[in-house]
């Protein structure tokens, strides 16, 4: 039988009485042993080499996205100092969430966090850019958020190769391995999001903001809280306050502060809320398709959402939303042409939901929600 | 990849090889391990080929994403549309110089990026 099974592993063409044709067969022997004994230890060698790879790859994009925001700084903040020690610190600025024990009235305090990082933050690059102006200010900013992601991804890909190296935990490293191709899909779009940046050019998560533009195109507009612009347009007989992102540069506002400054204006009669974002799609579905449904199509970290939804409660007022679907990479990544172009049908479609959920004379709210980087108004 | 190619290429060679030679020796009257060579043989040249297969589509598939951003520029009353390559300024809604048929400023109504058709 050993016979047979040494017959099995005998390379072919390699005479088997031959002493290399022992030496084969013995390598053979020895490597099914080791297999059966060393088997995990060397799927888990094989695993951190491949981690080791990504995360010399990231480290890499890191640098990339890091190197861009250098430059884009000094060509458009034209800076006295050196920007890279201000810079480096704004690459490892980090936000302690409140604590949620007690969770009533969180969304305030987040709110006010947000705030205040987002003010120390612009702060911060007008310091490194003192020549910019707030529009160059808003993209340069969205640059270094891009190139702080990449940065914290790949902290955090070597915490847990580090830690599972250390301790040899196979577990942590099948689940860093297992997650490689996703974090990877979303390194390269942030490396693409940061080209996007640094050139102004508007992204996938600006559909709304672009509908919203097309629709305020040559209105008188007003600046509104915080961050946003309004124009009154009239769609289908209907008074319709259109809402974005003050644009060009890299922003997306607070629309929920907006929405509820125009109620408050209106006394609450507001006949309907209509949002228009980008959704993430599903696997299998066609970037660009247009879906309609309920709710505050918003993103963030809810606080926005919170508000829109209090307001839109307390005057009991219907809130549609019209999404563009992509995917989270074409969402921060340059707006694909197939995106852009269903702007129109997109405004075919709002157009049929103002004529079926509201009468003649009513007044309406049109939001577009979403980074408005290379959207003017 | 330069690796990823030669590796693919000395398994394809010796794949080849190793049939070659089982049949040779068939020929000869030898059939002990005739099967074996060629069963051997023909998975080496499947993995080889679809090794190298992979890698042709995803430098093909590297080289088709990269795309152009173009941006679109149309007069408002004449309607004429004309698309050029984005621009470092360029912005939707930006409005340009004027249009010689009417005189009406052209605005930027769109920036995309462009991807080539796959094939």
């Amino acid at each position: 039988m050993l016979e047979n099974i040494g017959k099995a592993f005998q390379l072919p063409f390699i005479p088997k009485d031959s002493t290399l044709g022992s030496i084969v067969t013995l390598l053979m022997y020895l490597s099914f042993i080791l297999f059966i004994f060393f088997g995990q230890k060397i799927q888990l060698r094989m695993m951190l080499w491949e981690i080791d790879g990504v995360l010399r790859k990231l480290d890499l994009m890191r640098g990339e996205a890091r190197s861009l925001s250098l430059k884009t700084i000094k060509e458009i903040g034209k800076p006295e100092d050196d920007p890279e020690p201000v810079l480096n610190s704004l690459l490892e600025q980090f936000v302690i969430y409140p604590v949620d024990m007690d969770p009533a009235g969180i969304v305030w305090k987040l709110d006010h966090l947000m705030d205040v990082r987002d003010s120390k933050f612009k702060d911060d690059v007008r310091l490194i850019a003192p020549k910019a102006d707030d529009v160059q200010v808003n993209n340069l900013e969205n640059l270094i958020e891009a190139a702080l992601a990449l940065n914290t991804i790949y902290r955090i890909i070597r915490h847990y190769y580090l830690l599972g190296k250390k301790t040899s935990s196979f577990y942590i490293i099948l689940q860093l391995q297992m997650l490689l191709p996703l974090i990877m899909q979303q390194a390269e779009a942030l490396v693409d999001a940061s080209k996007a940046f640094a050139e102004a050019q508007p992204i996938g998560d600006g559909i709304g903001p672009y509908i919203a533009s097309k629709l305020m195109l040559g209105k008188a507009q007003r600046k509104m809280e915080k961050d946003m612009v309004a124009a009154e347009v009239e769609i289908e007989g209907r008074r319709a306050f259109v809402l974005k992102a003050e644009g060009p540069g890299g922003n997306v506002g607070k629309p929920g502060e907006a929405i509820r400054q125009i109620i408050e204006e209106n006394q609450g009669s507001i006949s309907m809320i209509i949002m228009i974002d980008a959704a993430l799609k599903f696997e299998g579905e066609r970037s660009g398709d247009i879906s309609e449904g309920i709710g505050a199509a918003i993103g963030g970290i809810g606080t926005e959402r919170y508000k829109i939804e209090e307001e839109a409660k307390r005057f009991k007022i219907p809130l549609y939303a019209v999404v563009v679907k992509e995917s989270i990479q074409e969402a921060i990544t340059p707006m694909k042409k197939e995106i852009a172009e269903v702007a129109d049908e997109a405004i075919k479609r709002i157009k049929m939901l103002i004529k079926r959920k509201s009468n003649e004379g009513d007044s309406i709210i049109i939001a577009g929600i979403g980074n408005t980087i290379g959207i003017g108004q | 990849m330069y690796i990823v190619i030669l590796f693919s290429i000395l398994v394809l060679v010796y794949s080849i090889w190793i049939i070659a030679s089982s049949v040779q020796e068939r020929m000869q009257g030898k059939s002990d391990g005739f099967y074996f060579g060629l069963i051997a043989g023909i998975i080496g040249i499947g993995l080889a080929l679809s090794s190298l297969v992979r890698l042709r589509n995803r430098l093909i598939s590297i080289s088709k994403e990269e795309g152009r951003i173009s941006t679109v520029i149309e007069c408002p009353t004449c309607k004429i549309k004309t698309i050029r390559n984005f621009q470092r300024g360029d912005y939707v809604n930006k409005r340009l110089e004027k249009c010689p048929n009417c005189g009406e400023d052209k605005i930027i109504t769109a920036i995309y990026l462009e991807k080539p058709a796959r094939r």
